[in-house]
């Protein structure tokens, strides 16, 4: 299994979407990353969300409801290969909706 | 084996011991309902204040986010701000749910938060090209909405767990 962890591999402080709104955005985290990740093995990946200074909506849809959006990946392909620590509880259940209603909105074209 | 005159002796010493361990039984009846009753209503007095600060911070959450949403300038100290207070809800919001008021259920404050936390930080909250939204706009709107649905389960499972006495 492989492991990412947001705070120590990526940022303490994510925010913003795209580059253009600062330099750890969501976009950034998603290709410079989780991509490689996903394509580069067949392992289960790990994301620890804990440790860093609270997560905007805006982050976290273009972190992970992106990967479907922008790189092709379906909601099953993820339910199968990720899954994530969080302490604070509320941030995986948000992470997991931002993909299914990204799915739901593919679905619908 | 008793004799009678033993059988005396025990019926006078029931006559004087049990009224007064009535009198004590009685006592401690009266200390373990009114120790029941002062610690309902400290519990009662600590969740009304954890409410009210909820309450507070949802408050101060919009202020902030009206601040922050209808000036574009604002930036990364006010957006800061907003997500130390979303985090801070949170955290209260589950405190409460899984401790306080267990009777509301986890997975209607889990999507009230998440509402919450979508509208508040969601859109454009921290991208360098946005522009001020009006007050009436859509994602305000939402966040007020949200604010309040998050209350109105409060309110109710607080009064559930506690009614008003008539």
């Amino acid at each position: 299994m492989a492991n990412i962890s947001i705070a120590a591999d990526f940022s303490e402080f994510p925010a913003g979407r795209i580059p253009d709104d600062g330099p750890n955005s969501g976009e950034r985290f998603r290709e410079e990353l989780l991509v490689p990740l996903l394509n580069g093995t067949d392992e289960h990946i790990e994301i620890n969300l804990d440790d860093t200074l609270g997560y905007g909506s805006s982050f976290l849809d273009e972190a992970f409801a992106g990967l479907l959006r922008i790189n092709g990946f379906s909601l099953n392909q993820l339910k199968k290969r990720i899954r994530f620590i969080d302490s604070r509880i509320i941030y995986e259940p948000m992470i997991w909706k931002y993909i299914e209603e990204e799915s739901n909105r593919a679905v619908r074209g | 084996m008793p004799c009678a005159a033993d059988e005396v002796g025990l019926l006078e010493y029931a006559r004087v011991l049990l009224p007064s361990l009535l009198v004590i039984a009685g006592w401690f009846v009266v200390y373990s309902l009114q120790k029941q009753a002062a610690l309902r209503q400290d519990t009662r007095k600590d969740l009304r204040a954890r409410i009210d600060r909820l309450e507070g911070d949802l408050r101060g959450l919009n202020e902030k986010c009206i601040e922050y949403y209808t000036d574009s300038t604002k930036g990364f100290e006010t957006s800061t701000q907003i997500k130390v207070l979303t985090d801070d809800i949170r955290r209260q919001s589950l405190i409460l749910s899984k401790n306080f008021l267990v009777n509301i259920g986890g997975s209607k404050v889990n999507d009230g938060l998440i509402n919450l936390m979508t509208a508040a930080t969601g859109g454009k909250f921290e991208s360098a090209n946005r522009i001020s939204l009006k007050s009436n706009d859509r994602q305000l709107s939402q966040l007020f909405q949200s604010t309040a649905r998050l209350i109105t389960l409060f309110e109710d499972g607080f009064f559930a767990a506690y009614p008003p006495v008539a």
